[in-house]
């Protein structure tokens, strides 16, 4: 390799259809990736870090351990949430439906170990199961079976859910948990102080990111997202990959839809209502496009911190919560407009 | 099969052996397009067949059928022996038969490595690491000549890169009939392809390949298939690969007859370009075009053609230079400001940019008489639409009918209706006759003929040579974003296009 360092950057730029067409240049490469891989971060890292920045220093409760894990704590729903719309957004599809799809396997949930008087440690696979199956069945079979639009599908299935899950409380009113004695062990089961919550969140982030970087099903849901034509001439089975990923967030919603009970002791109907949006913003925050075929589980780790670390400081700022909602929605807007800002900028220098 | 077992004994074995291929009595319809009517072709291994024929006469469905990316309504296909039903591309890759498409699929935000091995993704519970794909996808990127770091995101390469990125993808999957759809026009260096294609045939993998360049044909065909509107003409063993016989076959009549282009006095200027800059032409453009002159465009896809003709009838905005029409001064990026000084635009893409393609012929011809204020008349519209009709020979149902149903060369009529109703000075054709069949395609020559013989200017972009040699007084061609030569009539040929436009001189 006979490649001068100085002529990487310059290579870079080259308009010149005679100059070295080979970007990146080889000894350029490691830096290049790395500086690829800041810049994919750069919109939501540096307003986490400057949000974190500015916390530490203006609440002096903010950098506690007790605080860092109560963020974590609050917001591992919604990390689950959000791995699992990870894959469907990077798909190129959405999933509304993640609401009300915790409304009806929370009550479901409530409704078996209450009135079924079934274990809990029974109760939370059958929910699963079963949450799964309605996501691969009614959404899948929907949008990749017959092809319909996966924003009227879940739009339609979000009311469906939501009510069904309604239906099976007693007039509307929360069912409690709190007599039972294993669901209050394990809202308080902890290790080393870890909440169990936080762990089974940190869990599901861990195998979500494993699945899409190493295994060919991960690839899959890129090239599907990134160009279905290409998948499918590559010999991919493009609507399997797409009802998948609705089972995907179907199982991560009956998930969150068991972890939300045994945080509250209680069934509740309206515990995660409209709670969709909150989760797109987050995947979205951590630069995965709407368009599918970009974006990263670490992003979405990102994006839901971010969220999670704006409501607890402005929470114990006493700022109004709806601050709180003005916040994200002005920062997501900027994060996308960030993004193609540098896809413009980017554009004009290599063609 | 039969023209070749005779003579060159030099390029095939004297037994031939059992074919890899057999496609027979292959139909496809799409919507109301006949695309397919009974077409045949046998491949043996390790021959290179070129698949010729005009734009729409079915080539590419072909070997679209053959990759398994589409399904026959009728016929029979057997692979090695065999017969074989392809109910998606993934069966005929298994089959062994790998195709490069007309469009780039490949995933633009994945790297370069993972998309050759793309095709190797179908095991969900496989292990896919980056290293691997890197190793297994190294040495196909070597043997197409690209020598860059495999990671490198597909989105960051450039035309002609891409074009063999698409190749290596479809040789990892180690073909026994590798399936080429128009790849040359798309690679700034075709001799690289040609050299891998003759090395793979003595590999014994068969290639199929579709062109309409006369001259690449001839350079590396073992035999020439001729398709026309969607039946097989001709078969032509190597040594009647002239030119002469492969258009003619094509083409079903003279080349003569087909562009029939009146003689025309060349009028004053029509529309004067000056140094026009755009984002994709970043040398600036002169151009002139007369009352009553036929000027075309060439240049290889991404050389700015489109780009060009877009600014100047302001759908995409200048960044520097003028555009005039008899004087009047058109705006940048108002299409709206074109319209009013005489610009008429046929664009490329007329299922995405021309139509509207759920209403009908009427409907699709009003919009360009829409005033904000002023009130619709129902009885005018219909009139002017019928009047289209006639003119234009549609060939429709009715007028309200959806145009998504009317065949492409029907469509491109009706785009081309829409551009000459408001009685431009200038009309701009953008691949006019992409998809069309011969007798539609006849008819809009016809039809250019006519409009010039009134006294309007025509600017032409096309892939097609013949189309622009045959019907143009001069040839522009571009060349990344310039304006690489000018050539005259008498000095049009396909060579000279050619060499002009991958960036050679002319002398």
């Amino acid at each position: 390799m006979t490649v001068h360092h100085t002529d990487a950057p310059r290579s870079h730029q080259a308009s010149d259809p005679g100059e070295n067409n080979r970007l990146p240049r080889p000894t350029g490469k490691q830096l290049a990736r790395l500086r690829q891989a800041i810049a994919s971060y750069a919109g939501v890292g540096s307003v986490l870090l400057l949000l974190v920045v500015v916390l530490r220093v203006t609440q002096p409760y903010f950098g506690t351990m007790s605080n860092l894990l109560l963020v974590l704590e609050t917001n591992a729903v919604l990390l689950v949430l959000a791995v699992g719309m990870t894959f469907v957004l990077l798909t190129g599809g959405v999933d509304l439906s993640v609401g009300g799809t915790v409304v009806l396997t929370t009550m479901l949930f409530g409704r078996l170990v209450t009135d079924a008087g079934l274990s809990p440690w029974l109760a939370v696979p059958v929910v699963v199961v079963l949450g799964t199956a309605l996501g691969l069945l009614v959404n899948g079979g929907l949008i990749a079976g017959l092809g319909l639009n996966f924003f009227v599908v879940t739009i339609g299935t979000s009311y469906v859910f939501t009510n069904l899950g309604k239906l099976l409380t007693d007039r509307g009113n929360t069912i409690s948990l709190y007599g039972d004695e294993t669901i209050r062990r394990m809202g308080e089961a902890s290790v080393f102080g870890v909440p169990a919550q936080v762990l089974v969140a940190l869990g599901v982030f861990l195998v979500g990111t494993l699945v899409l970087r190493y295994t060919g099903y991960g690839r899959m849901i890129y090239a599907v997202g990134g160009n279905p034509e290409a998948a499918r001439l590559a010999g991919i089975n493009v609507s399997a990959v797409r009802a998948s990923v609705y089972a995907i967030t179907a199982a991560m919603s009956a998930v969150a839809g068991v972890m939300l009970s045994i945080r509250l002791s209680a069934a509740s109907p309206s515990a995660a209502v409209g709670i969709e949006l909150t989760v797109a913003a987050a995947v979205l925050l951590g630069g995965t496009s709407f368009m599918g075929g970009v974006g990263t589980m670490l992003g979405t780790l990102l994006g839901t911190l971010f969220l999670g670390v704006l409501d607890n400081g402005l929470g114990s700022a006493g700022i109004s919560p709806f601050w709180e909602g003005v916040a994200t929605g002005v920062v997501l807007v900027l994060a996308v407009l960030a993004d193609l800002l540098r896809k413009r900028r980017s554009r004009t220098t290599t063609t | 099969m039969d023209q070749s077992s005779d003579g060159e004994t030099v390029l095939l074995p004297l037994v031939a052996p059992a074919p890899v291929v057999v496609a027979a009595g292959i139909g496809k319809q799409f919507g109301a397009v006949r695309a397919l009517d009974g077409a045949d072709l046998t491949v043996v291994p390790g021959e290179i067949v070129a698949l010729a024929g005009e734009n729409g006469s079915g080539k590419s469905t072909l070997a679209r059928i053959l990759a398994g990316a589409v399904r026959p309504d009728t016929g029979r296909l057997t692979v090695g022996g065999r017969p074989a039903r392809f109910g998606s591309p993934r069966d005929a890759l298994r089959a062994g038969i790998a195709m490069v498409t007309q469009e780039l699929t490949c995933v633009p935000a994945m790297s370069v490595a993972e998309n050759v091995v793309l095709p190797r993704f179908t095991r969900p519970a496989a292990l896919a690491r980056r290293r691997d794909a890197v190793a297994a996808a190294t040495p196909h990127l070597r043997r197409v000549g690209l020598d860059l770091d495999p990671l490198t995101p597909f989105s960051a390469l450039r035309q002609g890169d891409r074009e063999l990125v698409e190749v290596a993808k479809a040789i990892a999957t180690r073909p026994r009939v590798l399936i080429l759809d128009e790849a040359t026009t798309r690679l700034p260096n075709p001799e690289r392809l040609f050299t891998i294609v003759t090395a793979l045939a003595d590999e014994g993998v068969a290639t199929v390949f579709i062109t309409h360049r006369l001259r690449e044909i001839r350079r590396l065909a073992h035999r020439a298939v001729v398709l026309r509107d969607g039946r097989l003409v001709a078969e032509l063993g190597r040594d009647e690969l002239d030119d002469e016989r492969i258009s003619s076959a094509m083409v079903g009549r003279s080349l003569r007859d087909l562009y029939a282009k009146p003689k025309v006095r060349v009028g004053r200027p029509a529309l004067v370009v000056s140094s026009l800059v755009n984002d994709r032409t970043p040398a600036p453009v002169d151009l002139t075009v007369h009352a009553g002159e036929v000027v075309g465009l060439a240049g290889l896809v991404g050389a700015g053609r489109s780009e060009l003709l877009e600014s100047i009838a302001g759908v995409r905005p200048r960044e520097q230079g003028f555009v005039t029409v008899a004087g009047t001064e058109v705006e940048s990026g108002s299409p709206r400001s074109a319209m009013r000084a005489g610009i008429g635009f046929v664009p490329e893409d007329r299922r995405a940019q021309g139509l509207h393609l759920d209403a009908g012929i009427a409907d699709n011809l009003a919009i360009v008489w829409l005033s904000t204020f002023g009130r619709t008349d129902r009885h005018l519209r219909d009139l002017r639409a019928n009047r289209a009709v006639n003119r234009f020979k549609i060939r429709c149902r009715d007028i309200e009918a959806p145009v998504s149903h009317l065949s492409g060369g029907n469509q491109q009529k009706v785009l081309l209706a829409k551009a000459v109703a408001r009685h431009p000075r200038i009309l701009l054709l953008d691949e006019p006759t992409r998809g069309v069949d011969v007798g539609a395609k006849h008819e809009i020559y016809t039809f250019i003929g006519e409009l010039v013989t009134g006294g309007i200017g025509v600017l032409i972009a096309s892939s097609d040579l013949l189309e622009l040699i045959g019907l143009c007084d001069r040839v522009l061609v571009l060349h990344d974003g310039a304006v690489a030569g000018e050539l005259p009539r008498s000095r049009a040929t396909e060579e000279r296009i050619a060499l002009l436009s991958a960036g050679g001189k002319v002398t």
